[in-house]
């Protein structure tokens, strides 16, 4: 007898590992796993596959991809109850939300909750960030980040809400590109573009 | 020496196959032969595996020679492979179809005493015939087809009432708080959430349902004999089977997936409020208010007496303010699961040598320090050291 | 996708042995344990078919990263093949489908009990170190409830108390393994019970390091490139296991972690510990390893004594 992965087994740890890696390595690019011409909340949702089930709950404004999310058992919850936040776009108005997520307590911190945001990397438009903190290399090449399309107020709120051990830990999403930003990433938005 | 251990996978497999012959070989008939002859065996197995599978139970047993706490341990472990599909509808206590209820409390109580099947009046001496090839009469008990003795009346009543209800009634303890539904994936679950303090009640009474048997028996003996302020009765003690009842997924329709062993037991305990303190210093409601009974609870997968009746104690004397660790929810709860006590009991067979070397280290060389002052340890004086902590 | 794709043969158990609901919440508690280096998560810890006690945290973890392509190394006081270690790897190996290596550098994720290994892992590679005692301040608060309180506060006060008796008491400190650390300025945590010798390799490492107690309940993690400093006084400076002079009996080495084998005479023998290494040192070319032949670490300074 061997043991046999399914399919959706191997998206999953496929998924979580790219999640993981982003995470240990804040800054650093990671690739998930699937289908680069797939539409464009696909990421979102294997995201949501592998992390959700009926033992957890998830917020997203985006109804299409709530429908999708419901699928896997979790709960549909308000932002200020919701564990996952998924934002395949982050619009100025979605920031209130964002406002109201989970930070956790001094007892639990690890009860803040996850943001899912998607996001444009490296494009010469976008805000050029300096990060530090654990995983982040001094000086490496991926310690320096270009994000476009998330409001610059993002950063400010994330600054302001974030007091460590407190927090959320949040992940950018470009097409199958993530990138990790747990909330012991110092981020620093530089003046000029990165590149 | 002890290293040679390290003979790596042909050591351990060898290991197995002696303990293999130690014992005769099993096979379907034997496990059969277990779950049909050994119902409080099985129970006590299920109950702490928290699984109720009678068949896995047997084989379980069968399969470690009956070592009580390995026979758990795969219960659990197998447990921890199986998905939860669906949320079953709650059972209440009315509901049990009873076969056996009795209470302390009362000569008589509403719906009667039924005392059903018990070892507790039969003389503990051997049936030596057995021995002889002779079946014993009184051998076949079978729980689920109980030989019926001469029916008092024709049908057995389809529920009795709960004593506490009769308190409720008679204004001797407080009502049932009303609960609005609540959507079962939001019952605290210790198996699906480490257990955190202080707990919800769901999660200790789900810890004391799965407990050690001897772990709960010594905790709650302690208890009783005078290490906590409650003073028991058992309200109820009861034995019965649950029907597991489920929604069709598509239909909607309840459906029974079959019935399961039961038992519970209610204790009360007189001046519960003074005696847990819940008024602490509101001397206002302390004077308005009226001294009722208090309840203490448990219940466990298949038909566990002396079980239910330790652990309903244990669960109000947790309820006692700055409590002896014999009834601290912390110390009953942590100290008393059967597969982490056992395990981490075992564990120390294991071998140890670096952390043993790091303290050898340790050792030496504070004895070195000593030597080469002259001194053994335990003379030094108390040196005058100034440290200041850096971040 | 058919429906052939979806269902399988029944095997009775699942790939790696966990149902998915039990590999989801550990991937969540791992997750929100990287974003907290060194701060312990409460987890479910489902039963495994392996005591409790004996790595079943570890083996969790371990089971919930683990896929066919990986590479396992597993050791029990730096030993591959003691009987634990051989036991965990079987079990690893048969569940999940993944290859076995006694080689630190080629192993994808390396499980151990109270080691880590002499040569220094790389970027990629996840060390899971199974742990029996998450609390590092049980000696002083056996309460879990009030310590967790004290990890809230970063009131680390009653440990430090306690170093400060042992050297008034011995003139040195005398804590042993397990040596309690500072992660990223903010918790102080237990490295398990790793010698002192291996608890300068967790600094600025550049794997990532997961630590899991099965019984207890609790998982918690070392990211890559995190500060992690053994709890100090500034005069007197953190000491790793004094064996100098010991050289190991298979391969002449000195200078790694060694196992002390009493003789009938009274006197010892001295073996080095990761048998991995003897094994590389044996036969091939070993890769670095965190202390050189002089017993210099390699990160200059970090180690003051």
């Amino acid at each position: 007898m061997r043991p046999t992965q399914t399919a959706t087994e191997a998206a999953s740890r496929a998924t979580f590992l790219a999640l993981m890696g982003a995470l240990s390595r804040p800054g650093m690019i990671h690739s998930l796993p699937g289908d680069p011409q797939g539409d464009e909340l696909r990421t979102f949702v294997a995201i949501g596959k592998a992390l959700l089930d009926l033992e957890t709950s998830y917020y997203t404004p985006e109804a299409l991809l709530s429908r999708k999310l419901a699928l896997t058992g979790a709960k549909g919850r308000n932002p200020a109850q919701a564990a996952y936040h998924f934002y395949p776009h982050l619009y100025a108005e979605d920031l209130t939300a964002i406002e109201q997520a989970s930070v956790g307590d001094y007892l639990y911190p690890d009860r803040g909750a996850t943001v899912m945001i998607g996001c444009r990397f490296g494009e010469r438009a976008g805000q050029c960030m300096q990060l530090s903190g654990p995983g982040v290399l001094n000086q490496s090449p991926e310690s320096r980040i270009q994000v476009s399309d998330v409001p610059l107020e993002f950063w400010r709120q994330r600054a302001r809400r974030i007091h460590y051990p407190m927090g959320f830990d949040a992940y950018l999403i470009d097409g199958q590109k993530v990138i990790g930003l747990p909330r012991s990433t110092k981020v620093e938005l530089e003046a000029v573009p990165c590149m | 020496m002890y290293v040679a251990a390290r003979g790596g996978e042909g050591a351990i497999q060898n290991a197995e196959a002696l303990y293999n012959d130690l014992k005769a070989p099993i096979d379907a008939d034997v496990v059969r032969a277990i779950e049909r002859t050994m119902p409080y065996l099985i129970d006590r197995v299920m109950g702490e595996g928290s699984l109720y599978a009678p068949e896995l139970a047997a084989l379980a047993l069968a399969q470690t020679g009956g070592d009580l706490y390995e026979a758990v341990l795969i219960l659990r472990a197998y447990r921890s492979t199986q998905p939860r599909l669906a949320y079953a509808e709650p059972v209440t206590t009315k509901m049990l179809f009873t076969v056996r209820r009795i209470s302390a409390a009362f000569k008589d109580i509403p719906g009667g005493q039924v005392l059903g099947p018990t070892l507790d009046y039969s003389h503990r001496i051997f049936q030596l015939d057995v021995l002889d090839g002779k079946a014993a009469a009184t051998a076949t008990f079978t729980p689920d087809t109980p030989d019926a003795p001469e029916p008092v009346q024709p049908v057995a009543p389809r529920e009795y009432p709960l004593v506490a209800d009769w308190h409720r009634m008679a204004g001797l303890m407080a009502p049932l708080e009303k609960h609005a539904d609540q959507d079962p994936s939001d019952v605290p679950d210790v198996t699906r959430e480490p257990l955190l303090f202080p707990a919800p009640r769901a999660e200790r009474l789900q810890s004391l349902s799965r407990a050690d048997t001897g772990g709960i028996l010594a905790l709650g003996y302690a208890n009783m004999r005078g290490y906590g302020a409650v003073h028991p009765t058992i309200n109820e003690l009861r034995l019965g089977y649950a029907e597991v009842q489920v929604r069709h997924p598509i239909s909607g329709d309840l459906i029974s997936l079959g019935r399961v062993r039961v038992s519970q037991a209610e204790i009360v305990t007189h001046f519960a409020n003074s005696a847990t303190g819940v008024f602490g210093a509101n001397k206002e409601k302390r004077q308005n208010h009226k001294e009722e009974l208090a309840l203490g609870f448990a219940a466990t997968m298949g038909w566990n007496e002396i079980k239910v009746i330790a652990a309903a104690m244990l669960d109000k004397a947790m309820d006692l303010p700055a409590p002896h660790p014999a009834h601290t929810e912390e110390f009953v709860l942590y100290h008393t699961d059967p597969v982490e006590a056992s395990g981490f009991c075992i564990h120390y067979k294991l071998p140890h040598y670096v952390t043993f070397a790091s303290g050898m280290d340790a050792m030496r060389g504070a004895n070195q320090i000593a030597g080469d002052e002259g001194k053994s340890v335990s003379e030094q004086p108390e040196a005058e050291l100034v440290a200041e902590a850096q971040e | 996708m058919t429906l052939e794709q979806l269902a399988l043969e029944n095997h009775g158990y699942s790939y790696a042995f966990l149902d998915e609901f039990a590999k989801r919440e550990l991937r969540r508690r791992i997750l929100k344990a990287i974003a907290l280096p060194g701060y312990q998560v409460p987890y479910a810890s489902r039963e495994l078919p392996i005591a409790r006690g004996w790595g079943t945290g570890g083996l969790q973890v371990t089971l919930s990263l683990v896929g066919p392509e990986d590479v396992v190394k597993v050791i029990d006081q730096g030993a591959d093949d003691s009987v634990n270690a051989a036991n965990l790897r079987r079990f690893i190996t048969r569940v999940s489908d993944a290859a076995s290596t006694t080689d630190a550098t080629q192993a994808t994720i390396i499980q151990s009990r109270h080691r880590i290994p002499e040569e220094r892992l790389h970027e990629g590679q996840v060390l899971v170190l199974q742990v029996p005692d998450p609390e590092p301040m049980r000696s002083v608060e056996h309460d879990i409830s009030r310590a967790r309180e004290m990890h809230a506060d970063a009131d680390y006060g009653l440990l430090w108390l306690a170093l400060y008796e042992q050297l008034v008491r011995y003139r040195r400190v005398t804590q042993g393994a397990s040596y309690p650390v500072m992660v990223h300025k903010r918790y102080v945590m237990s490295p398990s019970p790793i010698p002192r010798w291996d608890t300068p390799k967790l600094h600025q490492a550049a794997h990532l390091t997961l630590l899991a107690a099965g019984r207890e309940k609790r998982l918690y993690a070392v990211p890559p490139y995190t500060d992690v400093y053994p709890l100090e006084f500034t005069d007197v400076p953190f000491k790793v296991e004094d064996q100098r002079g010991w050289v190991c009996i298979r391969t002449g080495a000195q200078n790694k972690f060694m196992n002390e084998i009493p003789n009938e005479d009274g006197t010892s023998t001295h073996e080095m510990s990761d048998t991995g290494y003897i094994e590389k040192l044996l036969n091939a070319q070993p890769g670095d390893t965190y202390y050189d032949n002089n017993g210099n670490f390699y990160i200059r300074g970090y180690i003051r004594s």
